[in-house]
């Protein structure tokens, strides 16, 4: 195995792996004195592990096909560790702030972007097994960071103990497809599906997968962690939440259903219908009841990603390319919206209520703006870039013959058009309350480049088509 | 008695079934939630291990290595937690695990 | 024909001075907003008027040309409608729907034009004065200069949209205007009451233009009134045989109906809305809440008239819409009798203008209706001077009273305003129709309501269906006419000063008595009535020349010999000689009694109004005071607005309650907006209380999900791959 072939089909994962150990290492040995330069560092390296998967985006296979990467996991992965970077840069204020700014921190958003890179580029059943748990285990960590505070640790307890059940359900489904198929790689698990031989307990190990896959994208029915996980968890990690893993685990199902059981999609396309409805219609009416605005965001990521669901439902030939178009748009607008969260800071500390947000416009009036097409993007309302995509989905699911997902598309966009404008409302409408606090810089410029890019894609939503449809096609 | 893939099958699914449903029946103590989680991969790893047996292949081995590792990873992070939280509120019932919801 | 650039101004020039002073008041005050709409109208006034010279007297050599060559022609002969147009710019033109914004100068337009210009000028001027010390002059011209504007754009039109536009925009401007007191409630009420009067006749309008759409598949005017009168083969959009067009039948309500009698009879209902006609008229009388000039210039000279040149611009549709035409008559004529019985007895100077407004518009519509277009131009013509002297003499009394309306509380003012009394004297004998029979000694509206009343005649003996109504109809609200003109002369300049009689009690009462009628501030006790300022007096004088001059400088080109005047703008079908018979008449003898008639029935009027309200002052009165079951009918307008107030407001009323109550309320609101949202927030709260928070209850979720997924397989696929 010579080191290009290797560089090529896991040079980011490597670079993550080594340099998180190294993380480790020089944290053990300098402790607090780290702090500073592992934040500085990690968020460093995140990006330069977005532009490994840049300069590799070809793609290739390593570790005898345990690992295979393509332009589909590396477009995936480039936002993903991009992402995570950028949700580190907005998690110093905060964690020094709350008392927690500690080293292990920032080199557990480079495990969790390892474990992102792993479940991406696994070709094998152990592979995919081993990202997940990196992911989950950096994740549970993450949300019970703030170890004084009884909600982000009850947050980790809750995320933990779900994660795990939904983990080993994944787990159980694996070892059934290994065992009936004979093989834990996905070439062969591919082969065999499409073969005559396909007995109830192969399918039975996907639907098992299918559920365990759900849970960590947060769809419905699976999806009951997020919301209280999403208002107990840090609000930076909370952002690296609602973007980076799940647009890591879209795409992971995207590779699952798509080419290892893509001849079986007949048994597994109802399934993602159900998810895709409940998600939706979970998402919409959930978020209309809540006050709390990270509740409030779970909800409308969990519609989200029920949108995000059609593109799986229909196929990879209709569903690829608007999947990753879909998830593009999504966690760069939500990733914004959490750093909006982060800018409701009165004099006594985080505030999180939506009435909160009251005022806005006149302490921090770009702020507000920058808000407000956020929240109009990703209420999908014309011309702002999320429009786009959902029109996309609407699109295919119409071609696919799935009217109802079209239906359900549009009434939940409406209800969850209600709640978004219900906070832009109180941004601009509301009478102001005591005034807030100054806002870090590196959170107005998430905002400002989450605006950026909703606006951006108005304009290059025909470069951003060609590109995601290049990505796709990779897909095989 | 010929043991078939099938006992196996039926012991695991057992054990997952026990490890599933010991997670939502009990309502009174972490710990043993976390001993159902391990119940539930320990039910894999019988799984696989059969299967590699049945199957001749022995990657479900390996897989099994990789599980119990993870199993290992798995508590200490559980534990941890835990403790946390037990120090956050003095207590680890399962029903006072409330304070967010709706 | 003038100039392009000139006819432009005239068309344009009122609405971009109405732009420019309305944008322009906030920044340089009323007064420049006054002064731009007022030389724009004037100048645009002197030069339609020149135009309607040089057509009228050949002034211009090459409409002579086009004279000689028109009156070459048979006067009944049918040819082809060739007016001047300009088009300004496209509009529509979708798949065979065509419309253009477009100047199309016919002789029609040419009359139109100088009427509405010149009337709009001195109304303009005159407003100087009159609304000198209200705080909202600048506002005023801005409407007026719009009105202008929109009440040319309707006269230009080449296509029965634009036609529209003009006729929702006056509609406009009238409300507006009317409106203009918007700080009194009845103000806002009769403007409200207009604007929705008007939208009925506009329903049958509206319905009317469509029908023409549907059957010719255009509404351009060339189009449709040519193939009207080569009775051109058809094949309308849908649903009616294709055939001739004078014998397509249509199915309308139910009813196969000639469809020419169809949209005859639409488009009247149009014009029954704007021109007051009776069942719609009652919307007129109560636009005097407007300020004077305003009732000068919209609710006498001008936009009523609209729907009397609607009528004649479509002569070869009501030429061969004899049913149409006939209903024209028969309202006309009612119309002309109704409104002079209750000009009777009215005591506000204005409504009694008004009502008489309302009577002379019959007039012209049954003069339309029996054929004599000619006539019905005419009277317009003549009338709009002689009504706008009336008018504004009554402001000018007015304005010198301090805003006393009610004629009962004035009298013996004529001393006091001795300009005033004698224009509102030579508006007065205008009205009547003073003029020898058989010689060209005559006030204006001599020559034309004779006119009418000869065409009447002419043609019942033609045939013409209620021809013979129309025509006694005609002769009993002139001696109706002549009475109450004659009422109102004597009882608002004659006579003793009422003050002088009842002192300040009168005065109070007839505050009390009427409520509509002031203009905008009271004041109490005796004062001494002066005469208005010359800005208001020259257009009253100039007006008086209208008044005198205007019939007996165009009765041989508008009416008597007028068919090169008329050439290519108003059609007769061969047999139409209405006009023809009435020489025939005068030079055949046995009809003179026609012609003596109306100025016998005149006299007589006039002789009974001395009796009763110059020699006998106090008869009038009593009989006012007695009351008795005809002058009740006749003082509360024959129970109309009470008719309309029981019957159509009520019912509306009624159904629109049960609708907003059951249908909006309780059906829309509750299954639409408010039902859904009680939906989705019993929505939200079903699943907000689904994430309970217990771990064993989320757990228990997840496993029901993949139990669910299990089940779905297995149930739903059958469980074979």
């Amino acid at each position: 195995m010579d080191f290009t072939t290797l560089l090529n089909g896991a040079g980011s994962e490597l670079f993550l792996a080594i340099a998180g150990l190294v993380g480790l290492t020089l944290g053990a040995i300098f402790r607090d004195s780290f702090i500073t330069l592992s934040y500085r560092l990690a968020a460093f390296t995140l990006f330069i592990a977005a532009f490994i998967a840049v300069l590799t985006y070809e793609g290739g296979s390593a570790f005898n096909d345990l690992i295979v990467s393509s332009p589909f996991t590396n477009y995936i992965k480039i936002f993903c560790y991009s992402l995570a970077g950028l949700a580190l840069l907005i998690s110093d204020g905060f964690m020094s702030r709350h008392k927690t700014r500690r080293y292990e921190y920032p080199i557990l958003f480079i495990f969790s972007a390892l474990g992102m890179g792993l479940i991406l580029s696994s070709a094998n059943l152990m592979t995919l097994y081993m990202g997940i748990e990196i992911l989950g285990l950096s994740s549970y960590i993450l949300a019970a960071f703030n170890r004084d505070s009884p909600r982000s640790s009850e947050a980790g307890l809750k995320y933990f103990v779900l994660g795990a059940l939904a983990s080993g359900l994944l787990l159980y489904g694996a070892s059934l497809i290994y065992g009936y198929s004979g093989s834990a790689s996905y070439r062969d698990i591919a082969e065999f599906a499409s073969s005559e031989d396909v007995s109830v307990g192969f399918i039975f190990g996907l639907v098992l997968m299918i559920s365990g896959l759900a849970f960590k994208v947060s769809a419905a029915p699976m999806h009951v962690w997020t919301p209280d996980v999403y208002e107990g968890a840090p609000t930076p990690v909370v952002a690296f939440f609602a973007t980076a893993p799940k647009f890591a685990g879209m795409g992971v199902f995207a590779i699952i259903l798509f080419t290892v059981f893509g001849s079986l999609i007949e048994d597994w396309q109802l399934i993602l219908v159900i998810i895709a409805t409940l998600s939706m219609l979970i998402g919409a009416f959930g978020a209309l009841a809540q006050t709390n605005i990270k509740r409030l965001l779970a909800y409308s990521s969990i519609a989200n990603i029920g949108y995000a669901t059609i593109a799986l439902s229909v196929g990879m030939e209709l569903g690829a390319s608007p999947l990753l178009l879909f998830m593009t748009i999504y966690a760069l607008t939500s990733l914004g919206l959490f750093a909006g969260v982060l800018a409701m800071r009165r004099s006594g500390g985080m505030v999180e209520d939506i009435n909160e947000l009251s005022g806005l416009y006149k302490a921090h009036p770009g702020l507000a703006l920058g808000l407000t097409l956020l929240l109009v993007s990703i209420a999908g309302l014309p011309p702002l870039g999320g429009f786009w995509p959902k029109l996309r989905l609407l699109q295919i699911s119409i071609e696919a013959d799935f009217l109802w997902l079209a239906i359900v598309l549009v009434l939940s966009s409406v209800i969850a058009a209600a709640y978004y404008l219900r906070i832009i409302h109180v941004i601009w409408f509301k009478p102001a309350l005591e005034a807030f606090e100054p806002v870090d810089r590196s959170v107005r410029l998430i905002v400002l480049v989450a605006s950026l890019a909703a606006i951006g894609f108005l304009i290059w939503i025909g470069q951003i088509e060609a590109l995601t449809d290049a990505a796709a096609s990779s897909l095989s | 008695m010929v043991l078939t893939i099938n006992h196996f099958l039926a012991l695991s699914a057992a054990l997952f079934t026990i490890g599933v449903v010991g997670i939502f029946v009990n309502r009174k103590n972490i710990i043993v939630i976390l001993m159902a989680i391990e119940l539930i991969l320990l039910s894999v790893n019988i799984n696989l291990v059969a299967f590699s047996v049945f199957t001749g292949t022995i990657s479900g081995q390996v897989f099994a290595m990789l599980v119990l590792t993870v199993a290992a990873a798995e508590a200490a992070v559980g534990l941890a937690i835990l403790v946390v939280y037990f120090r956050n509120r003095g207590d680890i019932a399962v029903e006072d695990v409330n304070m967010m919801k709706g | 024909m003038l100039p392009d650039i000139v006819l432009l101004f005239i068309v344009l020039g009122p609405g971009l001075s109405a732009l420019v002073a309305g944008f322009g008041k906030p920044f340089w005050g009323d007064r420049f907003a006054m002064l731009v709409t007022t030389v724009t109208v004037c100048t645009a006034g002197i030069l339609s008027l020149y135009q309607l010279f040089a057509y009228a007297f050949g002034g211009n050599g090459a409409e002579e040309a086009v004279h000689v060559a028109y009156a070459a022609e048979a006067a009944h002969a049918s040819k082809a409608f060739d007016p001047y147009i300009i088009t300004l710019m496209n509009w529509v033109d979708v798949a065979g729907f065509k419309a253009d914004w477009a100047i199309r100068v016919d002789a029609l337009s040419i009359v139109m034009m100088a009427v509405i210009t010149s009337v709009s000028g001195l109304v303009h001027v005159y407003s100087w004065g009159y609304m000198s010390d209200d705080p909202h002059r600048g506002r005023f011209f801005t409407y007026l200069a719009l009105f202008t504007f929109t009440m040319l754009m309707l006269v230009v039109a080449d296509n029965f949209l634009q036609l529209f536009f003009g006729w929702e925009g006056v509609g406009l401007a009238s409300y507006l205007l009317i409106g203009f007191y918007n700080q009194k409630a009845s103000a806002n009420d009769a403007a409200i009451k207009a604007f929705v009067t008007n939208r009925v006749g506009d329903f049958g309008l509206a319905l009317g233009i469509m029908g023409i759409y549907f059957l010719f598949g255009s509404i351009e005017f060339g189009p449709v009134l040519n193939a009207i009168q080569d009775n051109a083969i058809l094949t309308p959009l849908a649903l009616v045989e294709a055939g001739p067009v004078q014998s397509l039948t249509i199915d309308f309500i139910g009813l196969n109906i000639n469809a020419l009698e169809l949209i005859g009879v639409l488009l009247f209902i149009g014009a029954m809305g704007k021109s007051a006609q009776l069942f719609l008229h009652v919307w007129l009388p109560d636009a005097m809440e407007g300020p004077t000039p305003v009732s000068a210039l919209i609710h006498a000279a001008t936009m009523v008239t609209a729907g009397v040149y609607l009528v004649c611009l479509m002569s070869p549709l009501y030429e061969y819409a004899p049913g149409a035409a006939a209903m024209v008559t028969v309202i006309g004529a009612l119309t002309a009798l109704f409104a002079a019985t209750v000009g009777l007895a009215q005591n506000d100077i204005k409504r009694v203008i008004a009502y008489s407004t309302c009577s002379q518009l019959g007039y012209m519509f049954f003069a339309a209706g029996v054929g004599a277009y000619e006539a019905a131009m005419f009277h317009l013509f003549t009338h709009a001077f002689f009504k706008a002297l009336l008018f504004l003499g009554a402001g000018s009394v007015i304005h010198g009273n301090h805003h006393e309306q009610d004629m009962r509380n004035m009298g013996g003012i004529w001393i006091y305003q001795k300009f005033t009394y004698i224009s509102m004297l030579i508006g007065t004998i205008a009205i009547i129709g003073l003029g020898l029979p058989f010689t060209k000694f005559g006030f204006a509206g001599f020559f034309s309501k004779d006119g009418i009343i000869e065409s009447a005649f002419s043609a019942s003996l033609l045939g013409v269906p209620y021809a013979s109504m129309a025509f006694w109809a005609g002769i009993i609200a002139a001696l109706l006419t002549s009475f109450y003109s004659w009422r109102l002369i004597y009882m608002t300049f004659h006579g003793p000063r009422a003050s002088d009689i009842a002192g300040t009690e009168a005065h109070a009462q007839a505050h009390s008595d009427d409520a509509h009628g002031h203009d905008d501030h009271h004041s109490h006790g005796p004062f001494t009535p002066h005469e208005s300022p010359a800005i208001m007096l020259i257009p009253l004088g100039l007006l008086a020349l209208g008044a005198i001059f205007a019939g007996v400088l165009f009765y041989d080109p508008m009416f008597h010999h007028s068919e090169a005047f008329w050439a290519g703008a108003i059609y007769h079908s061969a047999d139409n000689t209405v006009i023809a018979g009435i020489d025939a008449m005068k030079y055949k003898g046995g009809y003179e009694w026609v012609f003596w008639a109306p100025l016998f029935v005149t006299i007589i009027g006039f002789l009974v109004a001395s009796f009763t309200y110059y020699f006998n002052r106090g008869i009038g009165k009593t009989m006012a005071d007695q009351g008795g079951p005809l002058h009740s009918l006749f003082y509360n307008k024959w129970y109309f607005d009470e008719i309309y107030q029981a019957s159509f407001v009520k019912l509306t009323r009624g159904l629109g309650d049960t609708l907003w109550k059951i249908g909006d309320k309780k059906l829309i609101d509750g299954l639409g907006p408010d039902g859904m949202t009680r939906l989705a927030n019993w929505g939200a709260r079903r699943i907000s209380a689904m994430h309970t928070g217990f771990l064993y209850h989320y757990a228990f979720i997840i496993i029901g999900g993949v139990l669910l997924f299990g089940f779905v397989f297995f149930i739903v696929n059958g469980g074979t791959s």
